[in-house]
């Protein structure tokens, strides 16, 4: 595919790339020097050695901006032609555009397409990209940008607050419910190209909202670094539902700091599917502040050959009577290692806080790893958590079974993997669910025998 | 092989149980048990990992936590951790902190038991 890019920054990072950035988006000062301050403070961190190995990244060989097209397109007529035929070629059904109301497709670093449906700007619903949100409501954003994942959180949230393109933007009024699914489509298009796109989500009082984030990228020759932050808040009796199903190509970088704060009676939900990237640390948050708060984490992880995936959740309970809930289900193949990587934190005062963490893997074969990390950490005694951990192999007389009733080996297997993560699929989309299982009938292919 | 380790911690004690139980070809089966009783004010870290080698073809392996909180400002963490090198293995792990069963102990002081003296026995219990 030709790289026809309008604006490609040059390679590698300093601070006139940051500034250069910022200048082309015409953003305000005070975002233009939380960059800069973000860029410095990126230079003086170390880098995260705890986890899996980043040896690989070269962050002088990363372009940190791409702009596919001059604007930000009004309608799907308007879109280029050439990114059209890369939806189609992802499969985006023509009907689901229109149905899913307000589609926003992030290709190469920038938001070209976004139609809200009128009954939901009617309602008050904010959903537009990042850079929109900047220039028209730049109060809400400065209101609640950074305050959840600061710029010194991690080095990859700093390295994302300076160079940071792209993502969405919602806020939900007072009591509305969003009745169908907000979906965005993130493309990395460009070889050697970070994708950095930030997010903001505000859920307000007795709200709810289901944003879902799908990712697919091709395949290309040199490793790409993928580092997205997304900042929700949910308040008072809110509900906020966040579904992603990553795909990167298996030599991505995929390094995203995910965090959402629960007032009094809200509820987050994070569903979270790791299939691609060469590596993934990612461990959505949920930070209990309100009374009767609850938090929910559902999380699978598939790592194939070449491929670590270090996923978990962390659920902070900061108030009495919060809850919270980590399903966490991984297979290893091929060579692959999936790791669970999680934390509960009950604060003094959370009483009557309640946890519960299930954490199942399976691995195909001896070539394979699979390894759980988690801490708990109490800090309150009235309190009841709940840790369980297992690791195993396909059950040989499972096998043995639905091969005696005919399946060939290679059905037999990817129905038990389809039933082994089916608590999770089910909460996904429709359409969701079918592509996930298809990737993984997909990636088990020649891993039996 | 079948390990209990238990723990008593007293008011302003404060203990760490950190261990990495290996798994290999000369080690296949095991379980451990760590339970812990914690006093108004006292903490304990329990800290364990299962590590099963590439070689230990068969194993099974379990670890579990039991933590009862008393008091109002006993604290805990419990870290059990796997790391599994090979897939023909079962491993697993468990941990759960938690405070006195008010229906135990309700049982008990029906029972015309002073409370003191039954959280005494259903602590011994736990501990046996």
């Amino acid at each position: 595919m030709p790289e026809d890019n309008v604006f490609k920054a040059k390679r590698g990072l300093d601070e006139s790339v940051v500034t250069t950035i910022s200048q082309i988006k015409d953003e305000p000062k005070w975002m233009l020097d939380n960059r800069i301050l973000a860029y410095k403070k990126f230079l003086d961190m170390k880098m995260p050695s705890w986890g899996a190995d980043l040896s690989g990244i070269d962050f002088a060989n990363i372009f940190y901006y791409v702009k596919a097209s001059q604007k930000t397109e009004k309608s799907w007529d308007d879109v280029p032609a050439d990114i059209k035929t890369t939806y189609d070629r992802l499969g985006i059904p023509e009907a689901e555009k229109e149905y899913l109301g307000g589609v926003k497709a992030q290709y190469e670093s920038e938001v070209v397409y976004g139609s809200l449906m009128k009954k939901f700007s009617d309602q008050g619903i904010i959903f537009c990209g990042m850079d929109e949100a900047l220039a028209k409501y730049p109060d809400l954003v400065q209101e609640y940008f950074g305050k959840l994942i600061p710029m010194g959180d991690n080095k990859f949230a700093a390295l994302n607050t300076a160079v940071w393109s792209g993502g969405s933007f919602i806020y939900v009024p007072k009591n509305v419910k969003v009745d169908m699914p907000l979906q965005a489509y993130f493309r990395i298009n460009s070889a050697n190209m970070g994708q950095f796109e930030r997010t903001l989500m505000i859920i307000d009082e007795g709200a709810f909202v289901h944003y879902v984030e799908g990712c697919t990228a091709p395949i290309y020759s040199t490793d790409s670094l993928h580092s997205a932050v997304v900042e929700i808040f949910v308040k008072k009796g809110g509900r906020c539902r966040y579904t992603t199903i990553q795909n990167w190509s298996t030599n991505v970088y995929n390094l995203v700091t995910k965090r959402a704060k629960v007032e009094e009676d809200g509820v987050m939900e994070w569903v979270d599917g790791n299939l691609g990237s060469k590596t993934t640390m990612k461990y959505p948050s949920v930070v209990l502040v309100g009374n009767r708060a609850h938090g929910e984490i559902l999380s699978v992880a598939v790592a194939g050959k070449g491929q670590h995936q270090d996923a978990g959740g962390k659920c902070i309970h900061l108030a009495p009577n919060t809850t919270s809930r980590i399903i966490s289900k991984s297979i290893s193949m091929k060579g692959g290692r999936a790791s669970y990587r999680g934390m509960i934190m009950m604060a003094p005062g959370a009483k009557n806080a309640r946890s519960k963490v299930v954490c199942d893997a399976l691995i195909l074969d001896k070539k394979s790893r699979s390894d759980t990390y988690p801490v708990n950490k109490i800090n309150e005694s009235e309190v009841t958590l709940e840790h369980e951990a297992t690791v195993s192999k396909i059950g040989e007389e499972q096998i043995f079974y639905l091969m005696s009733r005919g399946f060939t080996d290679h059905e037999a297997e990817a129905m038990i993997i389809n039933g082994f993560i089916e608590p999770i699929v089910k909460e996904l989309p429709m359409e969701y669910s079918v592509e996930l299982n298809r990737l993984i009938n997909l990636q088990m292919e020649g891993s039996v025998g | 092989m079948k390990n209990l380790i238990k723990y008593l911690v007293r008011r302003g004690e404060s203990y760490v149980w950190d261990e990495v139980i290996v798994f290999d070809k000369n080690n296949l089966e095991g379980e451990t048990e760590v339970r812990a009783v914690v006093e108004d004010g006292g903490s304990i870290k329990l800290k364990g990992k299962i590590l099963i080698q590439k070689d230990a073809v068969g194993a099974n392996a379990f670890l579990r936590f039991k933590v009862l909180l008393l008091g109002k400002t006993s604290r805990a963490q419990v870290d059990p951790e796997l790391e599994i090198l090979t897939n023909d293995v079962r491993a697993s792990h468990a941990a759960s902190v938690g405070q006195i069963d008010e229906e135990q102990l309700f049982y008990l002081m029906s029972r015309g038991i002073n409370k003191k003296d039954s959280i005494k026995l259903i602590v011994e219990a736990f501990l046996s």
